[in-house]
């Protein structure tokens, strides 16, 4: 738990900077476990690769040391793995299920990660809600990650960017990672600058509308966080104006100097800082893409990132280090998930965009790491990089003929995948250099990857079969069940791999109760496995969460785990509650490889320095390295 | 975290300046809210405001289907106007009046609501490609208060005569009409809304009449043999005056469309003629001198102005092409007439650029009631008949006044294939596919048929994407449905070439739709 408050930290961080305090340099580690993450780096995959030659530096550590499948969590999901990670414990005691929980009692889906408490008390002074106490970012993961137990028995650790570490663990050091937000709360919103409204429906994206002027200037705003004491007052704005440059953009933010982007370029991190009342600065920074120019100026803005030299939350700890790390190695993406598949996904960015972002992202982390790594200050570093997961989610389309856009993909999709794992190598060079003779090396993957092709809307199979019920005369639900009787209604499913049932006593308006439950799980798990699409099995097992889950600390545990077999996953609709009108999708977006599928099907790597570890599965880690 | 709100502020020096600015800027929000209060209603005010009597009646005639180009065209001499009756002869004409939508559904409802296709959700289908041939479309939601609403509730004795099936089948089109008489043919719907004038309402009340006619609409889509019948009765001056004028080269290429154009012709007349008689009822029973009459078409017909290139693009879901209304917004379906007539106004033709979006606040303010919407799209006719531009702040982004900048009007709604949207600005005009993301710009002022696409600057085409983003922007949530139609109303509106089924016959662009329509167009013949 960790208390915030914006003026704290800028008195905090100015403090810092006048007193020009430096660190004390720390003693010289000699024998370090180094822990190298690789986000859904897949066995088979690198086997393939390793075998065509294009790792040199996993063969070697293959060779020398050891390399097997590591066992993953069920299921098999970044957050879950990884707190099985960080704790050595299973999702019944971490209680990180899913990326997507629910609350109980009004079914509306929620982030599992991480939650702000706001403050209960306010008392209102001209108009505004002035609260009375903090409020408190909490990370949902139990237990202590072992890195802690680390620096209690006097060592010191480093942890950079490992998933589920938001807020930052009172640690040596420690960049968080995946559930940071950006600065409007959200796990990463972009903004999309048009002059024409956008087809396709819905989106993700915040769409603004540009109306340019007969010379084709273009005044319009950058919205920020809603006003912190006036909620009701709505966005704090930021002016923003564009104009033409030949068909180049001539951006000028705030009133600042103007840069030019020509169409296809990503600009330089551009500080926006938000200002409450006059006194109180909020900042961020943002890139912007130009993705067409004039006369239809197309303009992409990143997620506002938290500003690491001014955090409205903790980014890191202690808490300065994450300026510091601006210092020496530039401004950087702060975000915990700053990889822009979902405006890759809608389409909203091209191929080459997201790749070059990945680039820059995996240059950022590669800085931090080898800077940490060349301080030899520290038993335990570990780093993760990401860089290999997203570019298989987005780009699985490449090297999977069966998938629907595989015919459209062109050679530089073809070769992503292939292209990232080769980074990886390098990466994985860069740290054996880095190591001493009495080092330890451990490289993991948290799980491996499958297709994705098929998208299957599980709530769809629960009304068809008579376990969800929509409201009279609704055929479909949008999100958040917002068709459904809950009155007649025994199970839904939320979030990637979860069903739970409707149970008097636990959900607000539950009708199953504790005597239905066993038969009812084994009535649905018969029927879920025997589901075939176009011949093939939909479902390979399911999983009784009272089973797979002991303890189940705080309530959140599905009571079926979807193990869905290769190929099918469920739908991005199911993950939120909706009820559309078909049961399976084909799958025509380019988030195209995924791994929330049957943990047997989708093991992640395990790369070891020394051979005969034991290790079996991502659980195990934490117990070795403490041993 | 999902928002920012739990910031605390407990540093005793910065608090006080919080408070000190929270009170300042609380004065400053009062003086702006004043300033901006002030500002919305000056710049609400018309620069021109009619300073006439106030028009005690209101009369609004629908001459389904007519062109205004037709019109035009066979008023030479004997001029169509004057033929109405001769107190028409001081009607004011708009010639460059646009409906907002090329069929009945979406643009009378813009007639009678003051709002675009896209504010009153009128004559939207259920998917991306309209098919007025199979699919019902929606009416007009209860929310969106009508003319008749209006008036009705301001103590007007409401009526509407009217041939059209659309306002019999709960479209909303007939909302707030107390009386609601469904007659075809011309002569009836005459008699029933005079005869309505004399019993249907108290002794001097205010009314409201709305007449609509159909024979445009429905002679020139008869049986050929039909159409002989009708042409032989037809003056041969008339007749000949409708082949000089027909559309494209119809008459030296193709005899049987050039019939049903002089069908069309002739039907026109004989409209003219019914409404001559009506105006006359009008005048002898005292009345006219207190009523604002309005006539106007909801939308005009193509006669293969557009083949070609409706046969490039097959967009037509029927599968035949460049014939009939709903399938494009070109000229010769947007272009329609717009006749006002009352003694305060001076006869003559206005070349001002209108919608028929202007007629509800029109008639709003000569009748000096208060309009229940503020959100009106269209703006009051008066200053065109006093011949005063467009103020300022209407004006469209592409032309400044001294370029003879007109304010943007729209059309949009199309009735088969996929959604379109119209702007004109001046003498521009473009044509936005909405999903081929493709767009037509046009100069009508030299090419008035609209037969060569221009190539636009980047100024133009920046102003012309600002404004239809604009008119996209005003999109309402007002949630109109497609009504419930009973089989028998079903089979009245296939009778009429509506709702043909899924096992319509597909047409060759030459072969035209056989519309046989036994039951309802037998309309008096002439």
């Amino acid at each position: 738990m960790t208390n915030h408050s914006p003026i704290r930290f800028a008195l905090f961080a100015a403090t810092l900077l006048l007193a020009g305090c430096g660190e004390e340099p720390a003693p010289k580690v000699e024998s370090r476990t180094i822990i190298v993450g690789f986000d859904g780096m897949d066995p088979v995959l690198a086997q393939k690769f390793m075998d065509q030659g294009l790792l040199p530096n996993f063969a070697r550590l293959a060779r020398e040391g050891s390399f097997s499948a590591l066992e993953t969590s069920n299921p098999p999901q970044s957050p879950v793995s990884w707190s099985s990670f960080a704790t050595g414990a299973d999702p019944g005691e971490h209680g990180i299920y899913d990326f997507l929980r629910r609350h109980a009692d009004t079914y509306l889906p929620d982030f599992s990660i991480s939650e702000t408490r706001l403050p209960e008390d306010t008392f209102g002074l001209f108009g505004y809600d002035i609260p009375l106490s903090d409020a408190q970012i909490i990370n949902r993961r139990q237990g202590q990650p072992f890195w802690k137990t680390v620096e209690e028995r006097g060592g010191r650790s480093t942890v950079l960017r490992v998933p589920v570490t938001f807020p930052p663990d009172d640690i040596h050091r420690m960049l968080s990672g995946m559930g940071v937000p950006d600065l409007l709360g959200t796990q990463g919103t972009y903004t999309i600058y048009t002059t024409r409204p956008l087809g396709g429906g819905n989106t993700s994206a915040r769409v603004v509308r540009m109306r340019p002027d007969r010379e084709g200037l273009i005044e319009t705003t950058i919205e920020g966080p809603v006003h912190p004491l006036k909620p009701e007052a709505g966005a704090l704005e930021m002016p923003l104006e564009i104009r033409p440059a030949e068909t180049n953009l001539s951006i000028s933010v705030d009133g600042n100097d103007a840069f030019e982007l020509a169409p296809g370029e990503w600009s330089d991190w551009v500080s926006i800082s938000f200002s409450v009342l006059g006194v109180i600065p909020v900042d961020g920074v943002v890139r912007f893409r130009a993705l067409e120019g004039f006369p239809r100026p197309l303009l992409y803005m990143s997620p506002i990132q938290i500003d690491p030299y001014n955090p409205v939350v903790p980014l890191s700890s202690p808490p300065d280090y994450a300026a510091k790390l601006a210092d020496r190695h530039g401004m950087y993406h702060t975000i915990g998930m700053p990889e822009e598949t979902w405006s890759l996904n809608e389409g909203h960015i091209p191929d080459e965009a997201f790749l070059e972002m990945e680039a820059t992202i995996l240059a950022e982390r590669e800085a931090m790491f080898y800077d940490a790594l060349d301080r030899q200050d520290s038993d335990l570093v570990i780093g993760v990089f990401v860089q290999t997961d997203r570019v298989s989610h987005m780009f699985y389309r490449g090297i999977d003929p069966q998938h629907p856009l595989y015919a459209e993909t062109d050679e530089t999709a073809r070769q992503a995948i292939e292209w990232v794992y080769v980074e990886a190598d390098r990466v994985l060079g860069e740290t054996l250099d880095r190591m001493g003779p009495d080092d330890e090396l451990i490289v993991i993957s948290d799980h491996g990857f499958a297709p994705f092709r098929w998208a299957v809307n599980l709530n769809r199979w629960l009304v068809d079969e008579g376990y969800l019920v929509l409201d009279a005369g609704s055929n479909e639900s949008d999100v958040a069940f917002a068709s459904v009787d809950w009155s007649r209604s025994k199970a839904y499913a939320v979030g990637l791999n979860g069903l739970y049932l409707n149970r008097a006593g636990r959900e607000s308006e539950g009708i199953v109760t504790d005597d239905e439950v066993a038969q009812l799980k084994a009535e649905l798990s018969e029927k879920l496995v025997a589901m075939e699409h176009q011949g093939d099995t939909v479902i390979r097992r399911t999983f009784d969460g009272a089973e797979v889950y002991p303890g189940n600390e705080n309530g959140d545990a599905p009571d079926l785990v979807i193990g869905y077999d290769s190929g099918y996953r469920a739908s991005w609709q199911t993950t939120l509650g909706a009820v559309p009108n078909t049961l399976v999708d084909p799958n025509d977006r380019k988030w195209s490889g995924d791994h929330c599928v049957d943990p047997e099907l989708v093991p992640g790597v395990l790369f070891t320095s020394r051979p005969n570890t034991g290790i079996q599965s991502i659980g195990d880690i934490a117990g070795y390295v403490l041993k | 975290m999902r928002d920012l709100r739990g910031w605390r502020f407990n540093d005793t020096d910065v608090y006080g300046t919080f408070a000190r600015l929270l009170l300042h800027l609380r004065l400053m929000i009062k003086r702006v809210a004043l300033a901006c209060l002030l500002t919305v209603s000056c710049s609400e005010r018309q620069s021109v405001d009619y300073v006439g009597k106030t028009i005690n009646n209101v009369v609004v005639i629908c001459m389904d289907t007519v062109r205004f180009d037709t019109m035009d065209a066979v008023s030479q001499g004997d001029t169509y106007v004057d033929a109405l009756t001769p107190l028409m002869s001081q009607a004011q004409i708009f010639t460059d009046a646009q409906s907002a939508a090329p069929w009945t559904i979406p643009s009378v409802a813009s007639v009678i609501t003051g709002l675009y296709p896209t504010q009153h959700g009128a004559g939207e289908f259920a998917t991306d490609m309209a098919r007025l041939d199979t699919d019902v479309p929606t009416g007009l939601d209860d929310s969106v208060p009508t003319l008749a609403e209006t008036l009705r509730d301001a103590g007007f004795a409401t009526s509407a005569v009217v041939a059209h099936p659309w306002f019999a089948f709960n479209f909303g089109l007939e909302a707030g009409f107390v009386d609601l008489q469904a007659r075809r043919g011309r002569e009836k719907i005459v008699h029933h809304s005079l005869e309505w004038l004399d019993n249907g309402r108290l002794e001097n009340q205010r009314f409201f009449q709305y007449l609509h006619f159909m024979e445009v609409h429905d002679w020139h889509l008869k049986p050929e043999e039909e159409m002989d019948t009708i042409l032989a009765a037809q003056d041969s001056e008339l007749m000949q005056l409708a082949r000089d004028n027909a559309p494209a080269d119809i008459c030296s290429d193709d005899p049987l469309m050039c019939k049903r154009y002089q069908t069309y012709v002739a039907a026109l007349t004989a409209v003219r003629d019914a409404v001559a008689r009506y105006l006359d009822g009008l005048q002898s029973r005292g009345l006219l001198d207190d009523t604002v009459v309005i006539i106007y078409s909801d939308h005009g017909e193509e006669f293969h102005d557009h083949l070609s290139e409706a046969l490039a693009t097959r967009d037509d879901p029927r599968d035949h092409y460049g014939f009939g209304h709903g399938q494009s917004l070109y000229q010769e379906l947007i272009h329609v007439p717009l006749i006002t007539w009352h003694p305060e106004f001076l006869a003559g033709r206005y070349g001002q650029h209108v919608s028929l979006v202007d007629i509800v606040p029109s008639i709003l303010e000569w009748t000096r009631i208060d309009s229940p919407t503020r959100d009106l799209a269209g703006t009051t006719l008066t200053p065109a008949l006093y011949d005063v531009p467009a103020p300022a702040e209407r004006l469209g982004p592409f032309l400044r006044p001294q370029d003879g900048g007109s304010r943007p009007v729209y059309s949009s709604g199309i009735g088969y294939g996929p959604e379109q949207v119209s702007v004109r600005e001046g003498n521009w005009k473009a044509i936005r596919h909405l999903t081929r993301e493709h767009e037509l710009y046009f100069d009508l002022a030299n090419d008035p048929h609209e037969k060569k696409p221009i190539n636009a600057g980047n100024r133009e085409i920046m102003a012309f994407d600002r404004m239809i983003g604009d008119y996209q922007d005003l999109q309402l949530d007002v949630g109109g449905a497609a009504p419930d139609l009973t089989a028998e109303q079903v089979e009245k509106l296939k009778a009429i070439g509506y709702l043909q089924g899924a096992e319509s016959k597909k047409q060759s662009e030459k072969n035209l739709p056989e519309k046989n329509t036994p039951e309802n167009t037998n309309n008096d013949q002439p």
